[in-house]
C-alpha cells in the first residue's frame, strides 16, 4: 500500500526530535547522491569531450569498437578478439570486440560503413561478409567503394572435404565419380551466391560437370555442415582449412584438395586443385579489417602499420598457430587489388550461371 | 579409463579458485532467484546471461550451471516455509513439504531437500559422464533426416506443456514458429516477414523473447502485488535425524533413476519428473496416507527426481544441442552465443572445455549442499525482499541483458513489445512454454526439413530409409496420440472429482 | 477440446467472456495464418524444388494457424477462469510503467544509458513501487550510477552514449 512509506514518515515525525534529526540525515544523504552522481557526469562527460580529434598523434584516446558482423565464436570472430588484445596492449586503450550478426554480415557492415569515419568504429570481416556478399546480393546498403581497406592477418585456402572413409581417396576419384553422377552430388553451402557455391561452380567448370545437376544443400556454417560430412548425409563440402582442421584431426573428415596455387602449410601433404589439373579454382578465405571510407589517413594508417608490427610478433604467431590459422598479410594496398580482382571473378561466376533471379 | 583421466583434467582446470568462486556465485545466485515467486531458473539464467558474457565461456557456462542448479533448488525453500512453489516442479515439495513446517519439522525437510538434490544431481552428473560420450560417437550417425524427427518427437512434448488446452499450446507453439522466421530465409536468403522494417532483416534474437514473454511479462503480472506478507515460522534444527536420512536414502535414489531416464529425452521437464516420482513414492510406500501430512519421503521424491532430470538434460544438450526444457533453452542459447555449437562438435572440438564444465557441475552440487544448509535462515529472509524494489531492478538488468547480446536497441525494443504481448497472453491463460520453445526450435526444423529435402531431391523417401529416423517419427506419433489420451483421461477424472465435491 | 470444463460450468456470466475471448483468440490465430500464407506465396517463386525453398514452412505454418484458429474460434468452451485484468489507479500506473519503458528505449540512444537510466528509475519507482519523489530520485542516482559502472567499466559492455556523449 502507498501509506507504508507515508506511515514510516508519519511515525519519524511523531518521535519529535529524533525525527527531525533523521529528516535532516536524509536531506544530507540525497544531497551527497546528487552531488556525487553530478560529479560522476561531469567527469564522463569531460573526459569524453575531450576526447574525440581526427589527429592521429594521440590516437586513440578513448576505447574503439571492434565490430564482428557475425555471432561470437566463429573464425573470424576468434581472431578478431586475438587482435583487440594486442591492439589494446599497442595502443594502451581498450579494443572491444562486439558482434553484431545479421544478414551475412550485412548488419554490422552497414553500421560501420555508416559510421562517423573518425577511426573509432572499425570493421572486421572476411570474403563471405564482402566481396562474396556484394557480388551476389543487388540490394545491399553498401557497395564496394564505402570501404576503406586496411589490412588483413589471414590469407588461406578452401578445402574440399568429404567423410574419412569416403570411397574416393583422392581428387581424381571424386571427379570421375561426379563426371559419371553428377546429379547424385550434394554438396554444402551458406546459399545460392556464397563462396562456398562459387568455388563448387569453380570446381565443377573445371572437370566440366554441370552445376545445374548438383544439389545445394543449405547449411548454417561449417558449425553444421562439417558434421553432415562427417556423418555422410552431404557428399562434399568446402571449408576454410583453419575450420576443417578439428574434424580432419580427429580422423572424421578427409581433406582431397585446396584451392589456389600454393599448398598450405597446415597440410602440406594435400594438392592443389592447381596440382590436380584444375588451376581455375582460385577462391580463397581471408580475414582482415577495414574502417569506412572517408577516415583519415592517419589513422587508417595508423591501424596498417600497427597491423604489420602484430603480424611480425612471434606471440601473434604463436596465438594463429593455436587457433589452427594460416596467417596471410596484405597491406592496404594489395588488399584493395583482392577485393577488386575477386570481385570481378565473383560477378563473373553469378553472371554466367545466372544466380542472381 | 579414458573417461577418467579427462574428468580428472576437468577437474584440474576447474578446480581454479576463480572458477569455484563463479560456481558459488552462480549457485547463489540462482537459489536467490529460484527462491523469488514466479521467477525461476528460466527468467534467473534469462536475466543473468548476458552479464555472463562478460566472462570467458568456460566460467560464463560454470555460472550459468550454477545458476540453473541453483534456481532449481530454489524453488522448493519457499515452497516448504512458506507453501508457495517458487516454479513448478516445487508443487510436489509443497504437498509434504509445508507440513512439516508447520509441525516445526521445516528445518529436516529443508535439510532433506537439499541432500536429495545433492544425491540425483550427482548421480546425473556420473551418468553425464559416462554416457555422453558414447552419445557423442553416436551423434555423428545424426543428420538432417533424423533432426527433423528429433524435432518431431520434442514438439509433441508441447501437448503436456500446454497447461490446460492442447489447442491454445499448440496454437502458440506454430506462432512460435513463425516468429522464429522472421529474417532472413536458409534457403534463398531473401527477407522474410520483414514488411518494409530494416532492423528485422537480423531476425529476431532469442533473448529478446526469453526475457520479453517471462521475465518482463512476469513483471508485471506480479504488478501491484506489493503486499504480500510473509510470516516466517520457526525452523527447528536444519539437520535431519539420521534415521530421517536411512528412511529416504532408497526414495533419493529411485527418484534419481527415474529423473534421469527421463532427463534424457527432449522435452520432459523437470516438474513431469517430480510429479511422477512422488506418485511412484506414494504408491509402493507401506504407509501411503503418511504422503501429504508431512512424509519426508514426499520432500526427498520430487527434489531428487527434478534436479536428474536437470542434470540428464545436460546429455541432449551437449551431444544433441537438443534442450529437454526451457532453462536448458536458454541455457544452449548462452552456449550458442559463445559460438560453442553443441553436438558431436562440442566434444569432439572443445573437450577440455566440456570436461571442465563437467566437473564443474560436480563442484556446483556440492556448492549448492555447503550452501543451503547453513544459509536457510538467510534464505527465508530474502523472501521478502520487497517486490517494489525488485520490479524495476528485474526491468532494468533486463534490458541491458537484451542490449548486451547483440548490441542493438531494437532487440530491447522487440522485448518490451513481447513484454506486452506475454503479458496479456499470460492473462489469458495462453500457455508460454510452447511458444519459447518453438521459436527456439523454429529454425532447425526448417532447416532439417529443407536439408533433407535437398538430399533427397524432393521425396520423403529420406525419413523411411533412415533407421534412426523413422524409429523416431514413430514412436513420436505414438506419443503425441498417448499424451492427448492421457490427458482426455486426466481431465475427466479431474472433472468427476470435481462434480464429486460440489454434490 | 480438451479443457477442464467443470469451472465453466458454474458462471454463466463468465462463460459468455471467455467465449468471447476465445474466439478472439481463434480469430487472432487465423490472421496469422493468413499473414504467413501470404508470405509463402511471395516467396514461392524463388523454389529449388517443390518442398525446397524459403516457402515451405511458412506454408505449412500458415495452414495449421488457421485450421487450428478455426477449431479454437467454433470450438471455443471456456477455460479456467482468467483473472482479472487490473482496473482503476492500477491500471494507470501498469500502464504508465509500460509507457515509461518504452521512453527508455526512445530516450537510451539520445541521452546515453546512464542519463535515461537515471529518468526513467524515477518514474518506474514512482509508478511500480509508489514510493515518493524524495526516495525514488536518491535510489534513482544510486541504482543508476551503480549500474552504470558495473555495466560499463567492470563488466566492458558498450551501452550507448548518446548525443551528450556520457554512456
Amino acid at each position: 500500500m502507498p501509506d507504508r512509506p507515508k506511515a514510516l514518515l508519519r511515525d519519524r515525525r511523531s518521535i519529535g526530535k529524533k525525527g527531525k534529526v533523521t529528516k535532516m540525515i536524509r536531506r544530507r544523504i540525497l544531497g551527497l547522491a546528487l552531488g556525487v552522481f553530478t560529479a560522476t557526469m561531469g567527469a564522463a562527460l569531460t573526459q569524453q569531450v575531450v576526447a574525440a580529434s581526427s589527429d592521429a598523434s594521440d590516437y586513440p584516446s578513448k576505447p574503439v569498437q571492434l565490430v564482428v558482423p557475425f555471432t561470437a565464436g566463429g573464425g573470424t570472430d576468434v581472431i578478431s578478439r586475438v587482435v583487440a588484445t594486442f591492439l589494446s596492449q599497442k595502443w594502451g586503450k581498450a579494443v572491444n570486440v562486439v558482434n553484431r550478426p545479421g544478414a551475412g554480415g550485412a548488419t554490422g557492415t552497414s553500421d560501420v560503413l555508416k559510421s562517423n569515419a573518425d577511426g573509432y568504429v572499425a570493421l572486421a570481416h572476411n570474403g563471405s561478409s564482402t566481396e562474396a556478399l556484394i557480388a551476389g546480393n543487388t540490394n545491399l546498403p553498401f557497395s564496394i567503394r564505402d570501404y576503406r581497406f586496411v589490412a588483413t592477418v589471414i590469407n588461406e585456402p578452401f578445402g574440399l572435404l568429404v567423410k574419412a572413409d569416403s570411397p574416393f581417396k583422392s581428387l581424381k576419384e571424386l571427379n570421375d565419380w561426379v563426371k559419371a553422377n553428377p546429379d547424385q552430388l550434394t554438396f554444402g553451402s551458406t546459399g545460392p551466391t556464397s563462396i562456398q557455391t562459387f568455388t563448387v561452380i569453380q570446381w565443377l567448370d573445371s572437370i566440366g560437370v554441370d552445376f545445374a545437376k548438383a544439389r545445394l544443400v543449405p547449411s548454417n556454417g561449417g558449425g553444421e555442415l562439417l558434421p553432415q560430412i562427417a556423418g555422410g548425409h552431404v557428399i562434399v563440402g568446402f571449408q576454410d582449412v583453419t575450420g576443417a582442421t578439428p574434424l580432419v584431426k580427429a580422423g572424421k573428415l578427409k581433406l582431397l584438395a585446396v584451392t589456389g596455387t600454393q599448398r598450405t602449410s597446415l597440410f602440406p601433404d594435400v594438392p592443389t586443385f592447381a596440382e590436380e589439373g584444375a588451376p581455375g579454382v582460385t577462391t580463397h578465405f581471408w580475414s582482415g579489417f577495414s574502417l569506412p571510407a572517408g577516415t583519415p589517413d592517419a589513422i587508417a594508417q595508423k591501424w596498417e602499420a600497427a597491423l604489420k608490427d602484430i603480424m611480425n610478433d612471434p606471440a601473434f604467431l604463436d596465438k594463429l598457430k593455436s587457433i589452427n590459422a594460416q596467417g596471410g598479410f596484405l597491406d592496404s594496398t594489395a588488399f584493395a587489388q583482392m577485393i577488386s580482382h575477386d570481385m570481378d571473378t565473383y560477378k563473373q561466376i553469378v553472371k554466367d550461371k545466372s544466380l542472381i533471379k | 579409463m579414458d573417461t577418467i583421466h579427462l574428468l580428472i583434467a576437468g577437474f584440474g582446470s576447474a578446480l581454479t579458485p576463480t572458477n569455484l568462486m563463479m560456481a558459488m556465485l552462480g549457485a547463489l545466485i540462482g537459489s536467490i532467484a529460484g527462491m523469488i515467486p514466479g521467477v525461476g531458473p528460466t527468467p534467473a539464467i534469462a536475466i543473468l546471461m548476458p552479464l555472463t558474457t562478460a566472462l570467458g565461456p568456460t566460467q560464463g557456462v560454470i555460472m550459468l550451471s550454477g545458476i540453473y542448479y541453483g534456481a532449481i533448488y530454489g524453488g522448493s525453500t519457499t515452497a516448504i516455509l512458506l507453501n508457495i512453489p517458487a516454479e513448478l516442479q516445487a508443487v510436489p515439495v509443497c504437498f509434504d513439504g509445508y507440513p512439516l513446517a508447520q509441525q516445526g519439522r521445516g528445518g529436516p525437510a529443508l535439510g532433506i531437500a537439499a541432500i536429495s538434490s545433492f544425491v540425483a544431481g550427482v548421480m546425473g552428473v556420473i551418468g553425464l559422464v559416462f554416457f555422453a560420450p558414447l552419445l557423442a560417437d553416436q551423434a555423428l550417425a545424426f543428420g538432417p533426416a533424423e533432426y527433423f524427427a528429433l524435432m518431431m518427437l520434442t514438439l509433441t512434448v508441447i501437448v503436456n506443456l500446454s497447461g490446460n488446452s492442447v489447442i491454445k499450446g499448440l496454437i502458440m507453439g506454430l506462432s512460435g514458429y513463425l516468429l522464429s522466421l522472421v529474417g532472413m530465409g536458409p534457403a534463398s536468403t531473401q527477407a522474410r516477414f520483414t514488411f518494409g522494417i530494416e532492423p528485422l532483416t537480423a531476425g529476431i534474437e532469442m533473448i529478446s523473447v526469453i526475457i520479453g514473454l517471462f521475465a518482463i511479462a512476469e513483471v508485471f503480472h506480479s504488478f501491484g502485488e506489493h503486499e504480500s506478507k510473509a510470516p516466517s515460522p520457526k525452523l527447528g534444527s536444519v539437520y535431519p535425524r539420521l534415521t530421517d536420512l536411512r528412511d529416504t536414502v532408497p526414495t533419493m535414489l529411485r527418484s534419481g533413476l527415474v529423473g534421469f531416464l527421463l532427463g534424457l529425452l527432449p522435452g520432459c521437464s523437470p516438474a513431469v519428473s517430480a510429479f511422477l516420482s512422488y506418485d511412484l513414492e506414494k504408491r509402493i510406500a507401506k504407509k501411503p496416507e503418511e504422503f501429504g501430512q508431512g512424509a519426508l519421503r514426499g520432500v526427498a521424491a520430487p527434489e531428487a527426481a527434478g534436479n536428474a532430470t536437470c542434470s540428464a538434460g545436460f546429455i541432449p544438450l551437449f551431444t544433441l544441442g537438443i534442450p529437454s526444457s526451457p532453462p536448458l533453452a536458454i541455457l544452449l542459447a548462452g552456449l550458442m552465443i559463445y559460438g560453442l555449437q553443441p553436438g558431436p562438435m562440442l566434444f569432439q572440438g572443445n573437450g577440455d572445455f566440456v570436461w571442465a564444465v563437467v566437473a564443474s557441475m560436480f563442484i556446483g552440487n556440492v556448492m549448492l549442499l555447503v550452501l543451503h544448509l547453513p544459509l536457510v535462515g538467510i534464505w527465508v529472509k530474502l523472501t521478502q525482499i520487497p517486490l517494489r524494489i525488485l520490479q524495476p531492478l528485474i526491468l532494468l538488468l533486463c534490458v541491458v541483458g537484451v542490449y548486451s547480446v547483440r548490441n542493438s536497441m531494437f532487440d530491447v525494443l522487440v522485448s518490451f513489445v513481447l513484454g506486452g504481448v506475454g503479458y496479456f497472453l499470460k492473462s489469458f491463460k495462453w500457455p508460454l512454454v510452447p511458444f519459447i520453445l518453438c521459436f527456439m526450435l523454429g529454425p532447425l526444423t526448417e532447416r532439417s526439413f529443407i536439408q533433407s529435402m535437398a538430399i533427397s531431391d524432393g521425396s520423403f523417401s529420406i525419413f523411411v530409409h533412415s533407421p534412426i529416423a523413422l524409429t523416431i517419427l514413430i514412436f513420436a506419433a505414438g506419443l503425441f496420440v498417448f499424451s492427448i489420451a492421457f490427458m482426455r483421461r486426466a481431465h475427466t477424472r479431474r472433472r468427476a472429482l470435481q462434480l464429486a465435491t460440489t454434490e | 477440446m480438451f479443457e477442464a470444463e467443470g469451472d465453466s460450468r458454474s458462471h454463466p456470466e463468465q462463460l459468455s467472456r471467455r467465449f468471447g475471448q476465445d474466439r478472439i483468440g481463434g480469430i487472432i490465430a487465423i490472421g496469422l495464418g493468413l499473414v504467413a500464407l501470404g508470405e509463402a506465396a511471395r516467396l514461392y517463386h524463388l523454389r529449388t524444388g517443390t518442398l525446397v525453398g524459403d516457402h515451405v514452412m511458412p506454408g505449412a505454418i500458415g495452414m495449421f494457424l488457421v485450421i487450428l484458429g478455426a477449431v479454437l474460434a467454433v470450438h471455443a468452451e471456456g477455460n479456467t477462469p482468467t483473472e482479472k485484468l487490473p482496473r482503476g489507479r492500477t491500471l494507470v500506473r501498469l500502464c504508465g510503467s509500460f509507457a515509461i519503458l518504452f521512453a527508455y528505449w526512445f530516450l537510451m540512444d539520445r541521452l546515453g544509458y546512464l542519463a535515461s537510466t537515471f529518468l526513467v528509475i524515477i518514474g518506474l519507482f514512482k509508478t511500480m513501487s509508489q514510493y515518493g519523489w524524495l526516495r525514488s530520485i536518491l535510489y534513482a542516482a544510486i541504482v543508476s550510477v551503480t549500474l552504470s559502472y558495473l555495466f560499463m567499466n567492470l563488466l566492458n559492455i558498450a551501452l550507448p552514449v548518446g548525443v551528450i556523449g556520457v554512456g
